[in-house]
């Protein structure tokens, strides 16, 4: 929670002075709000994956990750998960409704909005990591399409891969900005620990 | 046509899944599975042939996304292959299957409706010339593109077009449309068979399918998956079994489905099993039918107009309004879609638009208008025209099922009008009046309505899509004639069972305490049977008179409602003045405004700033008070000691007392500080940060013409030479559309215009805004202020 309303704070522009009075009441109401808009959906699948000279295969896909940087990630691990999640049309809704009638809410529910997918995005790792067989682990942070030299071009087959318009409604606009707008991509490395 | 008339005593079976019988052969994941049409069409053939073995009327052809979007230039070509490929199969017939583009339309995407509906025309046309029997439009979410593929199907073919939708367990589809909307929307699009797919098992579609039952009378269609689907080793597994898919299909069919096949998961068993199981059951063809329902939708919501008071609210109507006439002409959307947000919020069902200015060119306003309040509100409209031509261009853009205001009793109307009604699915208002005028008597708009019903029942307009509107005269000019308005309620409702509507504001026009006589009225002619009101929901004795008269007529149970917001209310308040309260509060406020201003308090700023309106000139106040406001949060703000919420709180105060500034100045004084244009670039839909920067710059004193988001470069090119606009905020939050900048700078420099650009957005950096061309980088939005002020010369 502390931890949550920390990152909330720091989305808005807080920077260290005394928090004015009824704000945490309005950023619970705005929590609350976006709770109830969202319909936080994800999908994820686990892949092996091997180096070759132009990038990273997903095996059975027709994926190649291209650059340095997924290179650099995907270290030593055998298989990745892809994962997708979004909060859904109705956040997009609200927050877009109340930008012409409060500003100064819309902002907090974008927040909120913000935080909410970062969350969902997290558990989603989490549940990857409880899949595993205990010769798996994740390899912490999780990496999106965009990071480093990781080109966004690859968004058209990693949602088709997770078949996500379909299961949970994801898409995206011809420059790769993912809709609905509170949305999260990403690559979860998985390494297989060494036989004792 | 010999299908639908198959359909009224047969079951029509479709085949299964598709993709997941190809994934199963070996296709990789992140493919398109439409080009192996082309490129091994002897799998996908046998792949059908297993379907018509099994026992399928209707296969499937594989080009579900085989549109301009994911093929390119090949589309035609791989369409064509995909019909020729389900026809070698044998089939008796082949649906040209048309699934989801994969681009959100706008409002909450950047595809626009009309690039949508030419996409889907070219998939159609290519479906058509190589032999399809019929569209199957399917696993849609977004009903606005389940729209603009069935117009593109009913004016590029002549095929029977099938359409179903797709509803998570929630009951609602991934963009919030729900089945009742769906059914509704669908029938009136003029499909001739719709449904549901996807998604689901069968038998959790069962209630979905009940509503789709209960709210169309057209052929009902059923596509489910084999279960939900769950994960293994990266492939998904579908556990429902063709027994169990069978049982459940029986079950659709004795509740009334009439076309059943399968989705994602099922195979060439499942649809043996069924048909199989369908046969052996004996299945009635008499479908009940449900009592027909009165309603209108937007893309997510339904309002049904039966048993029950609709309050349709008229602010969006600039007729005797400056504010609205002005908001139209600069094409201030903030000002509207704020009136559209607060008449929603005082209770309003459906929303009146109207856009007749006799300087404005309806036809390109009014869809404009119709489509920025559908991305805002999600009430269904009615739209508000005289105009064939800008009604007709407002039922294309809608999305839903709206209501059309109005047709007459004259012929001309009748001609122009109820077509178009008929054509893009709408409730009509029809005007009790005709060649001679308005009836004065009740017996002669009875008259007047029949002719209106029995016109539209030649185009197909089935009654309960038609609203009467008696006509309302002034009771300072007609006073006779009030009486007969509400008699002639009386008399179309009993004779010819029509909803009624009527615009009570009218009654009371010439008279004083307008809001006595019309609230009165109200009252009586919900007495007579009115179903719909047009009128000012944020008028408090209309709230009262609608919400007390919905206790009496028992659609508020229990009076919950009238409860709630009634309880803490006096007895005398209903009694006091209605002046009494406001004085006071300016009285107490006194020099105040400063303080009101900067603890954001925007429900006071309006009344404090008309009080000082008394004492000085408007931009006296500006300049003596917003700005130097403003001034001071802005320095709190960028040292640290407030921040963003409590900024934008005090924005919002002094926005609502430039709001009451804006009645006393005259436009020269308002256009003097400059005017600057914004707008977040093409490929980019993120625009909190530009609003923001709106609002602090209006702070300032000066105008914004706001172009949105998404905004193709030509268009602000347009738009900086059409206004000569000096200074240009340009916005992006993606690294991908900060590009859309250079060239939109670019091409202005091109062109020769003598204008500054400001630019800022969460990804730009100053190196970003050189890299771009930009001649400033604005990091938040109180430095694109300060950068007006240096290109304005103003002080800051």
């Amino acid at each position: 929670m502390e931890r949550r309303k920390a990152e909330l704070l720091r989305i808005i522009g807080y920077r260290g002075s005394v928090l004015p009075e009824g704000l945490e009441e309005e950023i619970a109401a705005a929590w609350s709000d976006i709770e109830k808009a969202a319909s936080p959906r994800f999908v994820w699948r686990i892949f092996p994956v091997c180096p070759e000279p132009d990038g990273i295969r997903v095996k059975d896909t027709t994926l190649l990750l291209s650059g340095a940087s997924i290179r650099r990630y995907l270290q030593g691990c055998r298989h990745a998960a892809l994962m997708a999640c979004t909060m859904g049309a109705g956040v997009d809704r609200l927050i877009a409704g109340t930008e012409v009638s409060d500003m100064p809410r819309a902002l907090l529910l974008d927040a909120c909005a913000s935080c909410f997918a970062e969350e969902t995005a997290e558990n989603v790792c989490r549940e990857i990591e409880k899949s595993l067989p205990p010769s798996q682990k994740t390899i912490g942070n999780r990496f999106s399409p965009g990071y480093g030299d990781l080109s966004l071009d690859i968004h058209p087959q990693f949602l088709r891969i997770l078949d996500a318009g379909r299961r949970i409604g994801l898409t995206e606009t011809a420059q790769h900005t993912l809709l609905p707008r509170k949305s999260i991509t990403a690559l979860t490395g998985i390494k297989t620990l060494t036989e004792q | 046509m010999e299908l639908l008339t198959y359909l009224q005593n047969n079951i029509l079976f479709f085949d299964g899944g598709m993709g997941s019988m190809l994934l199963s052969r070996g296709l990789d994941m992140g493919a398109l599975p439409e080009r192996l049409n082309l490129k091994n069409p002897g799998e996908i053939t046998a792949i059908h042939k297993l379907y018509t073995e099994a026992g399928a009327d209707v296969v499937t052809a594989n080009t579900f996304g085989a549109n301009r979007l994911k093929l390119r230039e090949d589309t035609r070509a791989v369409i064509h292959a995909g019909i020729a490929c389900a026809r070698a199969s044998g089939a008796k017939m082949t649906a040209l299957d048309i699934g989801p583009l994969g681009q959100m339309l706008q409002p909450l995407g950047t595809l626009s409706f009309e690039d949508a509906y030419g996409l889907f025309a070219e998939m159609m046309e290519a479906g058509a010339e190589a032999g399809a029997d019929l569209v199957l439009i399917e696993t849609m979410s977004d009903l606005y593109e389940a729209k603009a593929a069935i117009l593109a199907a009913r004016e590029h073919t002549n095929l029977p077009v099938f359409c179903s939708m797709t509803f998570g367990a929630d009951g609602r589809t991934f963009l919030g449309c729900n089945p009742q909307t769906a059914a509704i929307a669908l029938t009136s699009f003029g499909v001739d068979a719709l449904g549901i797919n996807c998604s689901l098992g069968p038998e959790q579609l069962m209630p979905i399918a009940e509503t789709f039952l209960k709210y169309t009378g057209k052929p009902v269609l059923v596509q489910a998956n084999a279960g939900l689907p769950h994960d293994e080793g990266g492939r998904s597994v579908y556990d429902v079994t063709p027994g169990q898919f069978a049982q459940s299909a029986v079950s659709l069919c004795q509740k009334g489905v009439r076309i059943v096949g399968g989705c994602c998961g099922t195979t060439p068993e499942h649809i043996r099993a069924v048909k199989a199981a369908v046969l052996r059951e004996s299945i009635s063809y008499d479908r009940t039918v449900c009592p027909p329902v009165t309603a209108c939708t937007s893309g997510i919501k339904t309002v049904e107009l039966d048993g029950k008071v609709t309050v349709i609210g008229e602010r969006i109507n600039p007729t005797g309004k400056k504010r609205l006439q002005a908001a139209l002409r600069e094409k201030d959307m903030a000002y509207l879609l704020s009136e559209a947000v607060s008449q929603r919020e005082a209770g309003a069902d459906v929303l009146d638009v109207n856009a007749g200015l006799p300087d404005l060119d309806e036809t390109a306003v009014l869809p404009e208008i119709i489509r920025q309040i559908q991305g805002i509100v999600e009430l269904p409209l009615q739209i508000d025209s005289s105009n064939p031509a800008a009604i007709e261009a407002a039922l294309r853009v809608y999305n839903g099922k709206p209501i059309v205001n109005s047709v007459s009793g004259k012929q001309e109307s009748l001609d122009t009008i109820l077509p178009l009604c008929k054509k893009y699915g709408a409730l009509v208002v029809g005007l009790t009046l005709d060649e001679n005028g308005i009836p004065e008597t009740a017996e002669g708009r009875l008259e007047a309505a029949r002719k209106i019903l029995s016109e539209a029942q030649k185009y197909g307009i089935p009654s309960e899509d038609i609203l009467i509107d008696c006509l309302v005269l002034t009771a300072s000019a007609q006073q006779n004639q009030v009486a007969e308005t509400l008699r002639a309620v009386r008399l179309i409702k009993q004779e010819l069972g029509l909803k009624t509507v009527l615009g009570v504001s009218n009654v009371s026009f010439g008279l004083p305490a307008r809001p006595l006589l019309g609230s009165v009225f109200l009252a009586a002619a919900l007495g007579a049977g009115l179903d719909a009101a047009i009128l000012n929901p944020q008028s408090e004795p209309f709230r009262r008179t609608v919400d007390a008269y919905r206790v009496i007529n028992a659609e508020d149970a229990g009076a919950l409602c009238y409860t709630e917001r009634y309880a803490s209310l006096s007895v005398d308040s209903l009694e006091a003045k209605p002046s009494a309260g406001s004085s006071s509060v300016s009285e107490s406020q006194g020099g105040g405004l400063a303080e009101v201003l900067e603890q954001g308090r925007a429900g006071e700023a309006g009344e404090v700033v008309r009080a000082l309106l008394k004492e000085k000139a408007p931009l006296d106040i500006v300049n003596g008070v917003f700005i130097p406001v403003l001034d001071r949060v802005g320095g709190r703000f960028a040292k640290g000691e407030l921040f963003l919420p409590q900024l934008l709180q005090t924005a919002a105060a002094i926005q609502a007392g430039f709001e009451v500034l804006r009645g006393g100045m005259e436009q020269s004084e308002r256009a003097c500080r400059g005017k600057i244009l914004l707008a977040t670039v093409k490929g980019d839909i993120h625009d909190i940060g530009k609003n923001i920067a709106r609002m602090i710059l209006e702070n300032y004193g000066y105008t914004v013409m706001d172009l949105g988001k998404d905004v193709p470069p030509e268009t602000i090119v347009d738009a900086i030479k059409t206004h000569r606009i000096r200074l240009c905020g340009l916005s992006a939050l993606m690294t991908t559309t900060v590009l859309q900048m250079k060239a939109v700078i670019e091409s202005a420099r091109a062109e020769g215009l003598d204008c500054r650009f400001m630019v800022g957005g969460a990804v730009l950096t100053e190196e970003y805004a050189r890299l771009v061309g930009a001649d400033y980088y604005a990091s938040d939005a109180l430095e694109g202020a300060r950068i007006a002020g240096l290109v304005f010369g103003g002080e800051f």
